[in-house]
């Protein structure tokens, strides 16, 4: 039988199915939708939560990202080139695709007029983006001849994905590195969350590795005793392992510098700083801080959480693995495929989906972690701001320096990166069967 | 494939799955050496266990951290309970009713999915603070209901749908109301999917930080992440109480572990799936 159907006309005895939506419905009217209209609305305003809240349009936004006039076409250039890529009808899609070239050539004006107009102030002007942004532009330029020859498929689709894309990453380059337009503060803990991202995609490995060694494992038993003990580390609240970990880098008692004294290694890396590295923080006696020196803040985030084996990962792994049948390891014995020939023909490309999924999760997480720099560093992201994440950077504008306006702003323009990244992920990462 | 190399291969890979686990648990082992040690003790040797064993750290430890723990508790349970009436009521409708605009209503849910909770943040203590709930708990486990309403609803469902119906029928022909249907027919099956989503909830908001440290303003309402972050940053830092204090902070969900393992394996891995 099909579901029930119910209408407004009998509301004197249907009124319990409505009631019984009710709780849901109010609840998330009132604590998810208002919130997120709310911030959108203020997002336009200069408001400090109290007294103060002014209408002052774009305001925000010109003192976020700097010139919109160069902003807005590139956007809206990087909308319908999105657009254009996601669309199936050939005609919208030209359409599209039209939009998008129109445009890039207003941004390109307006790029140009602005250089022509900076050009006698030279230092400005920084030469090392530009030739970048350039460089760049003319890859894309190459894809798009290389779409155009090539045959159809996934070769001429990606080469099709980079002509478009890149043009927008080489727009982005020009304003944020040579005009240097906009909250260098943003920039920064934009750029910090690409090495994060970078440095993520590197440890997801080991968890990977992890996860086909207890597949591989002969005794059904052990495969699962191995499962449930990878399960303890979470019921460790958050906070304290975090707080350990702290403690393993402290300066003075923590594990981490005992051990580097311990083996020896300290000489080493005062020997690299003194001749390679030439930063003066390996130095006698051998006590770096790594949670508050600017230059040990980054690596102390990217080895934390060593040997990277994320739990929740081996777990995902490990169901994606037992979905494997028999035959496939048997076919590849018969073959005389090796144990790195079956992790690379076999077990890789069929836990590809979890792979891909870990990461686009990964890269979403990363955007939108602030808790865990808040505890380690505090909320200006540590000294000179190293540590400064865009999450961190919204809450330090909103509730240190109560610019709630402009941390709407920020949260806004992060929405939307993230809806984007969301919307990629939906169109490309999508679960083969 | 010779029987002592197949062997040989094996214990390889039991090493490294060894190796891996230790250095997981590592840490705990630290904490819990350093729970038993007086500061001077700490200096003198602070990784190895030393003797006498303090196991007044313990006590002090729980001083400090019972009432976040109490908090915490309250805080969590009530979220859980608060997320999984509402989800399961409206997953029932959404399975079995069919009503005017529940297409839009459904996707107008799905949607905060997909929202990043981040942009919500500042609108959200503002609009607390109006309401008069700031520094409330039960307001914050209100605020957890919500956030984990969308993907309950979601995944209940989903399982509704996959229930037999006829059942359903059956129930209706004999005059039963929704909500006795869903107590005598969903709830008795759903049990092992209920139990699931109520510990990946309670998870959450057990380990939830930004929340409490901007929505609860009174230290004696605090929950245990923010009371641990208080207790990691004062100026003189007494190492056996704090690890101590760490130690006890995981034992409620240790003791909720051991009564449901098998779901806490199940929850972790589908749920992360899922996302």
């Amino acid at each position: 039988m099909k579901e029930q159907r119910i209408t407004w006309r009998n509301l004197n005895r249907t009124w319990v199915v409505f009631a019984m939506l009710a709780p849901t419905v109010v609840g998330v009217a009132i604590f998810s939708y208002t919130p997120a209209i709310e911030a959108v609305r203020h997002s336009f305003y200069e408001w400090d939560g109290r007294f103060l809240e002014n209408f002052n349009g774009l305001d925000n936004f010109r003192r976020l990202l700097g010139d919109l006039g160069l902003w807005g076409p590139l956007l809206l250039y990087g909308f319908f080139a999105g657009l254009a890529s996601l669309l199936s009808r050939p005609r919208l899609r030209r359409a599209c695709r039209a939009v998008a070239l129109v445009a890039l050539a207003a941004f390109a004006l307006a790029a140009g007029g602005d250089l022509v107009a900076v050009w006698h102030d030279a230092d400005a002007v920084q030469t090392t983006p530009l030739y970048t942004a350039a460089g760049l532009l003319s890859v894309a330029a190459l894809c798009a001849l290389g779409a155009v020859r090539g045959r159809v498929g996934r070769g001429a689709a990606f080469m099709r994905f980079l002509a478009l894309a890149l043009p927008f990453v080489a727009g982005l380059t020009y304003i944020i590195s040579v005009r240097r337009l906009g909250d260098w503060l943003l920039w920064k803990s934009f750029s910090l969350i690409f090495v994060l991202v970078a440095a993520n995609m590197l440890k997801m490995w080991p968890s990977i590795f992890v996860a086909v060694c207890i597949h591989r494992l002969r005794s059904q038993r052990w495969q699962y005793v191995y499962r449930v003990l990878f399960v303890i580390p979470l019921i460790i609240p958050q906070m304290v392992a975090l707080l350990i970990w702290k403690f393993f880098y402290d300066p003075n008692v923590g594990p981490l510098n005992k051990f580097l004294t311990a083996t020896h290694l300290d000489s080493v890396l005062i020997w690299l700083d003194k001749w390679v590295w030439h930063l003066g923080v390996f130095t006698e006696p051998f006590r770096p801080a790594w949670l508050a020196d600017p230059e040990l803040i980054v690596p102390a985030l990217i080895f934390w959480g060593f040997p990277w084996v994320g739990v929740v990962g081996v777990l995902i792994y490990l169901a994606g693995l037992q979905n494997i049948g028999k035959e496939l390891y048997e076919a590849a014995e018969l073959d005389g495929v090796g144990s790195w020939g079956k992790f690379w023909r076999i077990e890789l490309p069929l836990i590809m989906t979890q792979v891909r999924l870990n990461l686009v999760l990964l890269i979403i997480g990363t955007f939108q972690a602030y808790g865990f720099q808040l505890v380690l560093l505090g909320p200006e992201g540590g000294p000179r701001n190293v540590g400064l994440t865009p999450g961190l950077y919204m809450y330090f504008q909103g509730f240190i320096e109560q610019r709630y306006g402009y941390a709407c702003a920020i949260g806004l323009l992060l929405f939307c990166i993230i809806l984007v990244l969301t919307i990629v992920n939906q169109k490309y990462v999508r679960v083969e069967k | 494939m010779s029987s002592k190399q197949a062997k040989r291969a094996e214990i390889g890979k039991h090493t490294l799955v060894v190796l891996v686990l230790l250095f997981a648990f590592i840490p705990l082992l630290i904490t819990f050496v350093i729970s038993f040690k007086s500061n001077q003790q700490f200096a003198v040797a602070p990784l190895t266990p030393t003797f006498p064993l303090h196991f007044e750290n313990w006590a002090i430890g729980w001083e400090t951290i019972s009432g976040y723990i109490a908090n915490s508790i309250v805080i969590s349970v009530l979220a859980v309970v608060l997320t999984l009436v509402p989800a399961l009521l409206s997953a029932f409708v959404f399975a079995r009713f069919r009503f005017p605009g529940k297409t839009v209503l459904w996707y107008a849910l799905l949607g905060l999915l997909f929202m990043p909770g981040i942009m919500n943040l500042v609108p959200l203590f503002t609009l607390l603070r109006d309401l008069n709930m700031l520094n409330s708990m039960l307001a914050l486990s209100t605020l957890y209901a919500v956030g984990g309403q969308v993907f309950c609803v979601f995944v209940l469902r989903n399982f509704i749908e996959d229930m037999p119906q006829d059942l359903f029928e059956a129930a209706q022909v004999d005059g039963a109301s929704p909500l006795q249907q869903i107590w005598s027919l969903v709830i008795p099956m759903s049990g092992s999917i209920l139990g699931t989503l109520a510990i990946l909830r309670f998870l959450a908001s057990w380990n939830s930080f930004v929340m409490p440290l901007v929505m609860l303003s009174s230290q004696y309402k605090q929950v245990i992440p923010v009371g641990l972050m208080r207790l990691d940053g004062e100026y003189i830092k007494l190492w056996g109480p704090m690890m101590a204090s760490f130690s006890i902070a995981a034992i409620p969900l240790v003791i909720i572990f051991l009564f449901t393992m098998r779901l806490f394996v199940k929850g972790l891995t589908a749920g992360a799936v899922k996302g």
